[in-house]
């Protein structure tokens, strides 16, 4: 009895640790700006009128901020564009490293590994320059492809370390029964391994999705204007301007996190098992 | 095409395939991982501000002489190691807390599940705003902070002055706990399907033989986890020393250097000094730092015989 | 419906030689089994017949076909594995028909055929399930459906009844039984279980370390053991194997003595060696062959199984009973002689306990002889 009481109190303050820093920031998105000041945890007289700063472009073009908050739905169009890429980059030559390092014994297959595990262990901003240089040379600044290469590359390790776990997981013999039953190789990875892996596809897939969007540091450096600059960026740009209200910046950052939110409790099982199960296996 | 490779570099008929398959991930990271970091140590061993693009001349190791000589390199290399090792600490102890609690069996704990991912999907700029919000003068921590210092001084008789983001220690140790925050949840994923892996009937035995809950833990779960535990420490410990979109948002590095991180600290070597060559040293060093650190984990888990090739 | 022929079929993986030289002709609709403990290359073996692994030298032929380098999905074939592989994102039907649809065969005739090998599993009713839903056996059943609806030539069963509970191990056994006299196909089983052996097979090839030590049927394999292995590693329980010295017993006679014991061996199984005389052997007496007084003390006419009548002249030993296991219809025995355990089958009703001692004979037509160093049958095949 006190062990179940003594159970869910913990829970409860676990839940409240996970989203009430968040809670609160969603609440403040929703108050008029006086209401801030107040400290209130809860809108006393919630209104919209922050998020139709973002959307009645018109209307408002007058207000602090409004100069930055008309750019939001090209930006967020921007950080779709360059997130699926970076998915779809990260699943196609993910896919083939994994299974290669899964499936297929071959020499060197533990060096390749290392350089992946190393290639992870380069932070960011040790590669900057020499990054922003490289995309200067060929013309990329302020393209989406030279965000949607460089978040490619620090997701891509990571994805490959992942799916090769997760394919190591399904057991051989499901080709094999697929080649015996008239499979040729690539039959059997299409008709039998890849429908198998699709969950850990999924959730690498989403997972590589919402780093794109997350990422800053690129994204910050290699785009100048509104037709490469995502999200986040757009964000941030919020933190230079001094007078821009609190309730209003709330309500952009709800804007930015609001997909990849939706998107983590869609696929919350998936990533959770596909994961955890492959990063410890 | 007379030319004689090495033997062992040969490639055998059935190695083609898989190195093939390799080929378009290791272009890329050899494209944008690779020869940057090359490029990035070449441009280290230079005189390279772009304020006078005209006196680039190569001077060898004096950049790195120059920043193991000035007092922002040791200030930001012992900030960002305090902030690592809090971070490191706290996440794991925190994901483990929520890891154990995911385990057990309760009414909710689908909720409880789903809302875990929450943190890990916030940006990391958006965090910092966020707590930027949290902490600031009108924000509701701040409140509660001010509230919980006035108790203090209250009960204690003493004087304590709180200033809120203003005050170098609370700036530092709120970026570390905005930081832990948002990494907590990629943790606990790995801590659940590493607990989750442990055989009940290890639990079952260790009943049986009279241990109580605190020993089961001590002698079952964590010596299970410890791969767990090194893996997480591993990504941690890397992502503590690359933190910096959330300074970014949240600090600035202020107030004066107290949120000097070592990669704000490259940051502004290169974009507000525009001194390449110093900020490539800078990030040489960063690399080093935690390559170094990420080679005694990985050997840690060598030993314990459990990677295997 | 195909005959098998494997020549001088080899295959290394780096160093480890895990078939060695094996030369096997599998007859047209036999049902041959590969036996083997683990590691003995059966399921190598077994794999290239199938066209999974590629021979490092030697020959698959199928018929008149040399089908070494024709990959699997081109080979008549159909294979049951041993952890079922069914694939998990399909339901029953579509598992069974999924090898009809890859060779092109239409919806409407791989409806019926499916339909038919499902009656054969009597598996009609799991048909919309998916894999994960079915129990041990029903999951066994339907890997077995898969494979008989294409009706190939020939049928490679990979340990298929391991992963089932000894009492649906049984059911299946039968099964599997009645499938081999149904269809008309060549059956390869590859098993660690020498009873399944015994019971499923029209011939057993015996492999240790990627060779073959014995090919024949299961009672020529169970009666005339090539060497110690195939002895100890066919039968329940194994064999006992008695270390011993041959010797010469009176004027034309031989016996084998060895520590507590010393038994009379008939001529004929000496007669063609070189040099007999001291030469070191272990004898091979299984546990039905071993007869012993009703008890010690008894009066009672002291006969066993095995035939031999015994009499205090004919007694090989007498040993001290150290375990005795009643099994039901049987009881099982372990005896102390000189040192070494040997277990003997008798009646239930046998009251010898723990630290009686009893008088062993052996029957003299069962007894196996074996090279005491090479572990080779010194009996020559009859």
């Amino acid at each position: 009895m006190w062990r179940r009481a003594a159970l869910y109190i913990y829970a409860l303050v676990a839940v409240i640790y996970l989203t009430l820093p968040f809670a609160w920031v969603a609440a403040v998105s929703f108050m008029p700006e006086r209401e801030v000041t107040q400290q209130r945890w809860w809108p006393e007289e919630p209104t919209v009128g922050n998020y139709s700063l973002y959307f009645d472009v018109e209307g408002r073009s007058a207000d602090v901020g409004a100069a930055i908050a008309r750019q939001f739905p090209r930006a967020i169009f921007n950080s779709l564009i360059i997130g699926t890429a970076v998915m779809l980059l990260n699943l196609t030559c993910g896919s083939l490293a994994a299974y290669a390092l899964a499936r297929l014994p071959f020499r060197g297959n533990l060096l390749l590994l290392l350089f992946y595990l190393g290639s992870r262990s380069v932070p960011g901003v040790a590669i900057m320059i020499p990054m922003y240089l490289l995309m200067r040379s060929y013309g990329l600044l302020d393209t989406h492809l030279s965000v949607i290469l460089s978040h490619t590359t620090f997701t891509l390790p990571f994805t490959i370390w992942i799916l090769k776990g997760y394919f190591q997981t399904v057991p051989l013999d499901l080709e094999r029964a697929a080649r015996v039953d008239g499979c040729t190789p690539l039959g059997a990875l299409v008709r039998v391994f890849l429908p198998v892996t699709t969950p850990g596809l999924v959730a690498v897939g989403i997972f590589a999705f919402i780093a794109s969007w997350g990422e800053f540091l690129f994204a910050l450096l290699f785009t100048t204007t509104i037709a490469s600059r995502p999200v986040t960026v757009l964000a941030s740009d919020f933190a230079q301007e001094l007078q821009v209200p609190f309730t209003v910046i709330a309500a952009g950052g709800v804007l930015v996190i609001l997909l990849p939110l939706v998107l983590s409790f869609i696929f919350q099982r998936l990533i959770i098992q596909g994961i955890g199960g492959s990063v410890t296996g | 095409m007379t030319v004689i490779k090495p033997f062992h570099l040969m490639a055998r008929t059935r190695d083609v395939l898989p190195l093939l398959l390799n080929l378009p991930a290791v272009i890329l990271l050899l494209a944008f991982i690779a020869y940057p970091i090359g490029i990035s140590f070449w441009m280290s061993l230079h005189r390279y501000n772009l304020r006078r693009p005209d006196q680039v001349y190569f001077h060898g190791l004096e950049n790195y002489a120059n920043i193991l000589a000035s007092s922002e390199f040791w200030n930001a290399l012992w900030i960002s190691l305090y902030f690592t090792f809090m971070a490191v600490l706290l996440v794991i102890v925190i994901a483990m807390a929520i890891a154990l609690l995911l385990h057990e069996s309760f009414r909710g704990r689908g909720v409880v599940r789903a809302l875990l991912l929450i943190p890990w999907a916030i940006p990391g700029v958006v965090n910092g705003l966020m707590w930027v919000g949290l902490l600031g003068d009108y924000g509701a921590f701040n409140a509660m902070l001010e509230d919980s210092v006035a108790a203090i001084n209250y009960l204690f008789g003493i004087n304590i002055v709180y200033t809120g983001m203003a005050s170098p220690f609370v700036a530092l140790n709120a970026a570390i706990g905005a930081h832990v925050w948002r990494s907590v949840p990629f943790a606990c994923i790995i801590f659940l399907a590493a607990i989750q892996a442990i055989p009940t009937e290890q639990y079952r035995a260790a009943r049986v033989d009279g241990a109580t809950s605190w020993n089961r833990f001590r002698f079952i779960t964590l010596p299970w986890l410890y791969h767990a535990v090194l893996v997480v420490a591993i990504f941690e410990t890397m992502n503590g020393f690359r933190a910096f979109d959330l300074i970014y948002a949240l600090t600035g590095g202020g107030p004066g250097d107290a949120t000097h991180v070592i990669a704000w600290q490259t940051y502004k070597e290169a974009f507000a000094r525009l001194d390449f060559g110093g900020a490539n040293a800078y990030s040489y060093l960063i690399t080093l730092i935690t390559m170094t650190l990420a080679i005694i984990y990985i050997r840690l888990l060598y030993r314990r015989g459990l990677v295997q090739g | 419906m195909a005959r098998v022929r494997l020549t001088n079929l080899t295959k290394h993986f780096g160093d480890v030689v895990a078939v060695d030289d094996v030369t096997l002709d599998i007859a047209d609709r036999e049902f041959l089994t590969l036996l083997g403990p683990s590691g003995c290359g059966k399921t190598t073996l077994l794999n290239m017949i199938a066209g999974l692994e590629s021979p490092t030298s030697g020959e698959v032929w199928f018929d008149d076909r040399n089908v070494t380098a024709v990959p699997p999905e081109r080979r008549d074939i159909a294979m049951v594995f041993q952890t079922y592989a069914l694939y998990p994102h399909m339901s029953v039907f579509d598992n069974v028909a999924f090898g009809l649809k890859m060779r092109g065969v239409p919806a409407e005739e791989r409806k019926r055929l499916v339909l038919a090998a499902a009656k054969t599993m009597e598996i009609g009713h799991l048909l919309d399930r998916k894999p994960r839903a079915l129990s041990g056996g029903q999951r066994q059943r339907v890997a077995l459906a898969r494979a008989i609806v294409r009706d190939p030539g020939v049928f490679l069963l990979d340990e298929p009844l391991s992963n089932l509970d000894a009492q649906l191990r049984v059911v299946m056994r039968t099964e599997l039984k009645r499938l081999h006299g149904d269809l008309e196909m060549t059956f390869v089983y590859v098993t660690h279980d020498q009873a399944e052996s015994l019971i499923l097979s029209d011939r057993i090839v015996v492999m240790k370390d990627g060779k073959i030590q014995q090919i024949g049927t299961p009672e020529s394999i169970y009666d005339s053991p090539a060497n110690t292995f195939v002895a100890g590693f066919v039968g329940s329980p194994p064999i006992n194997l008695l270390k011993g010295v041959l010797e010469q017993s009176g004027s034309s006679g031989w016996r084998v003595v060895g520590e507590g014991f010393a038994c009379e061996v008939a001529t004929s199984m000496v007669e063609r060696m070189e040099q007999p005389e001291g030469r070191e052997v272990s004898l091979g007496v299984r546990a039905e062959d071993i007869g012993i007084d009703e008890a010690p003390s008894s009066a009672g006419p002291a006969t066993e199984t095995g035939g031999r009548t015994g009499n205090k002249d004919q007694s090989v030993g007498r040993a001290e009973v150290v375990v005795r296991e009643p099994m039901g219809s049987d009881l099982y025995l372990t005896v102390d002689v000189g040192g070494t355990n040997v277990k003997v089958r008798t009646r239930p009703d046998n009251p010898a306990d723990r630290g009686d001692v009893l008088d062993l004979f052996f029957d003299p037509g069962k007894i196996h002889l074996f090279d005491g160093q090479t572990g080779e049958s010194l009996i020559p095949d009859l």
